[in-house]
């Protein structure tokens, strides 16, 4: 119905590369979150859906028409796309009141005024607004904003969303709940939607897809479980989990296949990658630590300990190599002990050195050297 | 040399000399640039994402115009014009060589009265623009407060 294709979109201003030959398919219904740092394309991207920005090469498809065209010459105007948006700053008008704000979109359409003025009450109702709908944007907390630029979104009931990091703006607790919300609605309306953030919770929490981006390109396009079990280079592995995952560059000794060390620690991984040097990546729960040597291989110090509410953030080095671990609430660790770790080899991701994506276990080979 | 240029009609353009057209004309003309910068800044400082939420939901170059920009700049775009009427009211030394009998204005005809030497009528005539100026000024100031500002107000 509203699937959209991105093929080959490249976006310059000068001599900077925005967007570099992005293709990217979004399935109808689709809760596409594009995630990554500043300045990394995922805006341009939205815009260039949005048709606010023109984009220098490639093609987009919504649904079943062409709505940008580099080849064919086509560029179809945000208005003529049937797509709503929210802005970063809700782009309320600030001189019409909430009702007029919300039936803007409608006037457009030219609504026959009864049909526009009871789709206003639904969607004022829906966001929880109908006892405001005299109030100018001004006069609005910023939560309420958010609500009145949701229900301009909803009342044209487009099958396509685009959503410009609507909840940056809010405080962490009402963010929270406007998560819920934003899914409830989009589920609801059955739209394609495409969100942009740079908040990995929210695209963890939210998406049914995550598209992960850096200086313009591609990096990721992954469910969010996958993203965060299997990042597909150093860059996502990196970006995504809080606290951070541990990327340790290590090399492999010749005679031990399954063994890698650097001049402090030695993991063994489990299977033998093609090649000698590696980045392993292990999120801190795959790192377990004890006080007997009944798990573990190797003796670290425990440099740190930061409780976190249901968890213990543990920082541990064995001479110039620093490791993070995430134990329960309820572990006793102190800073100064000697503890014993063992990674846990199934979790762990193996990366490249040289190229810094990730190499896939060839489980055939594996069973066969066993 | 300018006041004999449009003495003679040139081309399409008639006669202006003696005319109160040329006056509103050279007016204009002396006190536009103002004008159209606070214009121009008022518009610009409409947030561009404001006319992009309006192009968005398909309305057209005209609607957003009327429907979101001219709201929105209007206080501006009003103080231009007033800084401009309020320029002109005491213009004198632009248009005084342009003045014929029948073109008068009351900075030109309180000079005369001065040059006669009937201080009383110039002194009167002066205060009526001064006033004028005055209130000017004010509907100035109560413009550029906008709109929001004084809904705010009304509320508290």
């Amino acid at each position: 119905m509203s699937k959209i294709y991105v093929q080959n979109l490249t976006k310059k201003y000068g001599p900077v590369t925005a967007l570099d030959n992005v293709s990217l398919a979004i399935d109808t219904g689709e809760f596409l979150v594009l995630l990554g740092p500043s300045g990394c394309g995922k805006t341009t991207l939205l815009r260039c859906l949005a048709g606010l920005e023109v984009p220098d090469e490639g093609k987009i498809v919504m649904g079943d028409s062409i709505v940008f065209s580099s080849k064919e010459n086509i560029m179809v105007p945000p208005g003529k796309r049937n797509l709503g948006m929210v802005f970063q700053s809700y782009a309320l008008w600030p001189h019409m009141n909430v009702r007029d704000n919300v039936k803007f979109g409608l006037e457009v359409l030219k609504t026959p005024k009864p049909v526009a003025e009871k789709r206003l009450d639904e969607v004022l109702n829906d966001v929880g607004l109908n006892h405001l709908d005299q109030r100018y944007p001004a006069e609005l907390s910023g939560g309420q904003q958010q609500r009145v630029a949701l229900a301009r979104l909803l009342a044209t009931q487009p099958p396509i969303f685009l959503m410009d990091e609507p909840l940056s703006n809010l405080d962490a607790r009402l963010r929270m709940d406007m998560r819920v919300e934003l899914k409830r609605f989009q589920s609801a309306a059955k739209a394609t939607t495409v969100y942009v953030t740079h908040d990995q919770t929210e695209a963890m929490t939210m998406s049914t897809r995550v598209v992960v981006m850096k200086d313009g390109a591609i990096q990721q396009v992954s469910p969010p479980d996958q993203l965060y079990r299997q990042p597909a280079n150093t860059f996502v592995a990196d970006f995504v989990g809080m606290p951070r995952i541990n990327l340790v560059e290590l090399t492999s000794e010749k005679s031990q296949g399954n063994i890698f060390t650097n001049e402090d620690i030695q993991v063994d991984i489990g299977w033998a990658p093609d090649c000698s040097n590696i980045v392993i990546g292990a999120r801190p729960e795959d790192i377990l630590i004890s006080h007997d040597n009944n798990l573990g291989t190797q003796q670290y110090e425990i440099t740190a300990v930061l409780p976190n509410g249901p968890e213990i953030i543990v920082q541990l080095n064995r001479g110039r190599t620093n490791l993070i671990t995430r134990v329960p609430y309820n572990s006793t660790f102190f800073e100064g002990q000697k503890v014993w770790a063992h990674f846990n080899k199934s979790a762990l991701n193996i990366y490249s050195a040289a190229s810094r994506s990730l190499i896939y276990q060839d489980t055939a080979k594996h069973t066969a050297a066993l | 040399m300018y006041l004999t240029l449009f003495a003679e009609p040139v081309g399409p353009i008639p006669a202006l000399y003696g005319t109160f057209t040329l006056l509103v004309l050279i007016s204009v003309v002396s006190r536009l640039p103002y004008s159209v910068k606070t214009g121009v800044t008022a518009i610009t400082q409409i947030g561009q994402e404001l006319e992009e939420a309006a192009e968005l939901s398909g309305a057209s170059w005209a609607m957003r115009f009327r429907r979101i920009i001219m709201p929105l700049a209007s206080s501006g775009v009003l103080s231009g014009m007033m800084v401009s009427f309020v320029g002109v009211m005491r213009e004198l030394s632009l248009i005084i060589l342009l003045i014929t009998p029948s073109t008068r204005v009351l900075m030109t005809v309180g000079f005369g009265y001065a040059e006669e030497g009937l201080a009383q009528l110039s002194n009167a005539l002066i205060l009526i623009v001064a006033v004028l100026t005055i209130i000017g000024e004010l509907i100035l100031m109560w413009i550029g407060k906008g709109k929001m500002a004084r809904l705010r107000e009304k509320q508290s």
